[in-house]
């Protein structure tokens, strides 16, 4: 009997108990999503904050792990958040311009989004990536713990410099954090102090900010006009992108200022993107660069600065100009960066430089394929922006691993990687393969993309001539990496690798340019489709 | 309230004549070799330009730019020539400015840039904009980036190049106050951070350069190539 109410009771309290944890993780599960909500709500302020925070915390710890740590951390949780981003933009309906934020200073649609996944995901890696590389090269006594601190510093400011350039409302304050780009990074460009970094540091520096204020000088005349055109309209006027698309004032923007405006634009955001002939500061500064921040200038930076570009060519396209003047320059500008980086790919002496030209001619590839102007031909270009930024942090990541085993950046002095250091020289094969656009890799589909845009438009004469030069730029990276991959080097070389901890963002940067090529997930197709209307809206 | 307690067409006059010295400041800086008075000149033609911002802001109804003048006149006019003048002495510069291009022919290829910025301006004229300020203005401004760019393709020291890049940022300024009355507050301020800054850099790499290379002159810096 007693047994049996004890038994009861017992039972009672485990029901008991029961409902209560359910309860319990009921109200967690609410909170988490709660949480979520509410961080994805705030993700496009926090993309910001965090880097900014990291960028702090390293330049006050100075010390070597707390700095690599805050790093890692900062950049995955930063990398979180830019998911998020792209989760909150995907949920609101196409065609509805998503709310500005933070009192209409940030704001993010699929087109922003697209940059800052973009960021992210090459930040991670080159960030993972600079651990073990930086790492080793201090170890050998290259630099000072102050250097350190240092690049950690700038390697997180210069992450939030692009961020917030992907997500500024106000087409000023874009230009304002397209600048600040140059700014964080040129002391990275000139990190060693050697007699190459420092010029290349400085020329980056001139270059680009004197590239940089021509852009000011089309902002200023796009105000200009803005300012009549508000005045048509009945409202007050503004740099804010959203308000300029978002009523229907552009319609009364004046086209004659603003083709001078888009010529300017297109030189200034064209210097920093590396479009000829304002590319001369690309193969330097990503030539002297640390090899995770080459990552970074070729993969990343040289995207945000035709981020801008495409701003403004949305915004002549919706104006009375309509989208055939920006275009025609973007198609023009493109084919002639292709014509004039191509040479240097084959003569090339230094296989950095080879791959900053490569930049240089694949930053054309993308300018011709938005000036092709068909959404098909867009759509490519803008898969060719993330398949560009992959298999080039990918190579430069590998030819990174290849400068610490053979210590030169001379093609002639580097022989038989295959033999001494089979990973890399592996990786940099399988690199070359995915730069060069051959099938399987992910480049092929995007350069496939915007031939096939090209054809089909009856623009035979551009599609043929990016066919031409992709052409002789895969038999010139051939010819160049053939002759350090294979044979055997001339001093005897231990055998092994220097940084064997490259392997895990080397791995999934693999892993992504293979997946790639084969397959585009669901939700980076949404997202693709929705940046096209963005560039594209006509 | 002085709003309008000044005559409009004598406004524009004397906006008129603090922009034509201006203007002259930018040619001086291509006619004298010596660097001390690059660095006065500048900030000559800072000095005048906030006098023109604070023309427009006290009689042109734009208050918010009395902000933008008072920090050109703290920045420009005196932080950052202070910043030349001691890198000048630390550095030992040699006082003479090199030139690719000798005096008289630089003084005739600025003043065709000027007419061709003049001719700029017109056609933007023609498009029945109305202005803030008089045509003249924006002329100038343009013309002043103009010589600012060719003053950095032209002399080959280190130091003549970034009064270039300040010149060229001062005839972008012009520009703003001139046809839109100074652009949105927030830009102003972001502009001005990210000249600071450049300036500060180009001073630490400045440095830099005299020590690798034992001269701040850009023409020794070849070893980038192809």
């Amino acid at each position: 009997m007693n047994f049996q109410r004890l038994w009861e009771s017992f039972l009672e309290l485990l029901r008991h108990l029961g409902e209560q944890l359910a309860q319990l993780w009921h109200a967690f599960q609410d909170g988490l999503v709660n949480t979520f909500n509410l961080a994805q709500d705030a993700s496009i302020f926090l993309i910001l904050v965090v880097p900014l925070l990291t960028a702090i915390i390293c330049g006050l710890s100075g010390k070597k792990r707390v700095m690599e740590i805050a790093s890692m951390g900062g950049v995955s949780l930063t990398a979180f958040f830019g998911i998020l981003l792209v989760r909150s933009v995907l949920a609101f309906t196409p065609n509805i311009l998503p709310p500005a934020r933070f009192g209409g200073f940030l704001y993010a649609d699929a087109l922003s989004a697209y940059l800052v996944l973009i960021i992210c995901l090459i930040g991670l890696l080159a960030t993972f990536y600079a651990v073990g590389y930086m790492g080793h090269e201090h170890s050998a006594g290259l630099f000072s713990d102050g250097k350190l601190r240092e690049f950690y510093f700038l390697l997180n400011l210069f992450i939030f410099t692009m961020l917030l350039a992907a997500v500024a409302n106000n087409l000023g304050v874009l230009w304002v954090a397209i600048e600040a780009t140059t700014l964080a990074s040129a002391f990275l460009v000139g990190f060693y102090d050697r007699e190459e970094s420092v010029e290349a540091a400085w020329k980056y520096l001139i270059i680009g900010s004197v590239g940089i204020t021509f852009a000011l000088f089309g902002t200023v005349l796009v105000y200009f006009s803005a300012l009549s055109a508000f005045k048509s309209c009945g409202v007050a006027s503004t740099l804010n992108w959203r308000d300029l698309v978002e009523r229907d004032c552009a319609i009364y923007l004046d086209p004659h200022i603003l083709k001078l405006a888009f010529v300017f634009i297109l030189i200034g955001y064209g210097t920093k993107a590396g479009l000829a002939p304002m590319h001369t500061w690309l193969p330097d500064a990503h030539s002297q660069a640390p090899t995770p921040i080459s990552a970074l200038l070729s993969g990343v930076l040289i995207n945000a600065a035709m981020y801008g570009i495409l701003r403004f060519h949305h915004l002549l396209g919706i104006s009375p100009v309509g989208p055939d003047f920006s275009s025609t320059l973007l198609l023009v500008f493109g084919l002639l960066s292709l014509a004039i980086a191509t040479p240097f790919i084959l003569v090339q002496q230094d296989y950095k430089r080879l791959l900053a030209y490569s930049s240089i001619e694949h930053m054309g590839i993308i300018a011709t394929g938005i000036g092709l102007g068909s959404p098909l031909a867009i759509f490519g270009s803008l898969l060719h922006t993330l398949n560009h930024a992959l298999a080039k942090a990918l190579i430069f990541m590998s030819a990174g691993n290849l400068l610490l085993k053979f210590k030169t950046k001379e093609i002639a002095l580097v022989k038989g990687a295959m033999k001494i250091i089979p990973a890399t020289g592996a990786l940099l094969l399988l690199g070359t393969l995915a730069i060069t656009g051959v099938p399987p890799f992910n480049l092929f589909v995007s350069e496939f993309l915007i031939l096939s845009a090209g054809f089909a438009g009856q623009q035979f004469w551009v599609a043929g001539l990016i066919l031409l030069f992709l052409v002789i730029a895969f038999a010139g990276f051939f010819y160049h990496v053939s002759h350090m991959a294979f044979g055997s080097p001339k001093d005897p070389l231990a055998f092994g690798e220097a940084n064997s901890s490259s392997f895990f963002p080397l791995t999934v940067l693999l892993a992504f340019v293979l997946l790639l090529g084969f397959y585009i997930p669901g939700p980076l197709h949404e997202l693709l489709q929705q940046a096209v209307k963005v560039v594209r809206p006509w | 309230m002085l709003s309008y307690s000044l005559d409009p067409k004598l406004l524009n006059q004397l906006i008129d004549l603090f922009a034509a010295f201006i203007l002259v400041s930018s040619f001086l800086v291509l006619a004298i070799k010596r660097l001390y008075v690059h660095v006065r000149l500048y900030a000559t033609q800072s000095f005048f330009l906030a006098l023109v911002a604070f023309l427009v802001a006290a009689f042109g109804g734009e208050p918010h730019i009395f902000i933008a003048a008072a920090l050109t006149f703290i920045f420009k006019v005196m932080l950052i020539p202070f910043l030349f003048r001691r890198i000048i002495n630390r550095l030992n510069v040699q006082q003479e400015a090199q030139l690719t291009l000798n005096v008289p022919a630089s003084l005739i290829v600025a003043a065709g840039l000027v007419l061709g910025a003049d001719y700029l301006t017109r056609t933007i004229l023609e498009t029945n904009q109305t202005f803030e300020l008089s045509r003249n203005v924006l002329t100038v401004s343009l013309s002043v980036v103009l010589m600012g760019l060719f003053t950095m393709v032209t002399r080959k020291k280190a130091l003549t190049q970034v009064i270039g890049f300040l010149t060229i940022e001062n005839g972008l300024f012009l520009a703003g106050i001139a046809i839109t009355a100074g652009m949105p507050m927030i830009v102003e301020l972001g502009v001005l951070f990210d000249v600071l800054v450049a300036v500060f850099i180009m001073g630490v790499l400045l440095y830099r350069i005299n020590e690798t290379f034992d001269t701040i002159n850009v023409e020794k810096l070849t070893k980038l190539k192809g």
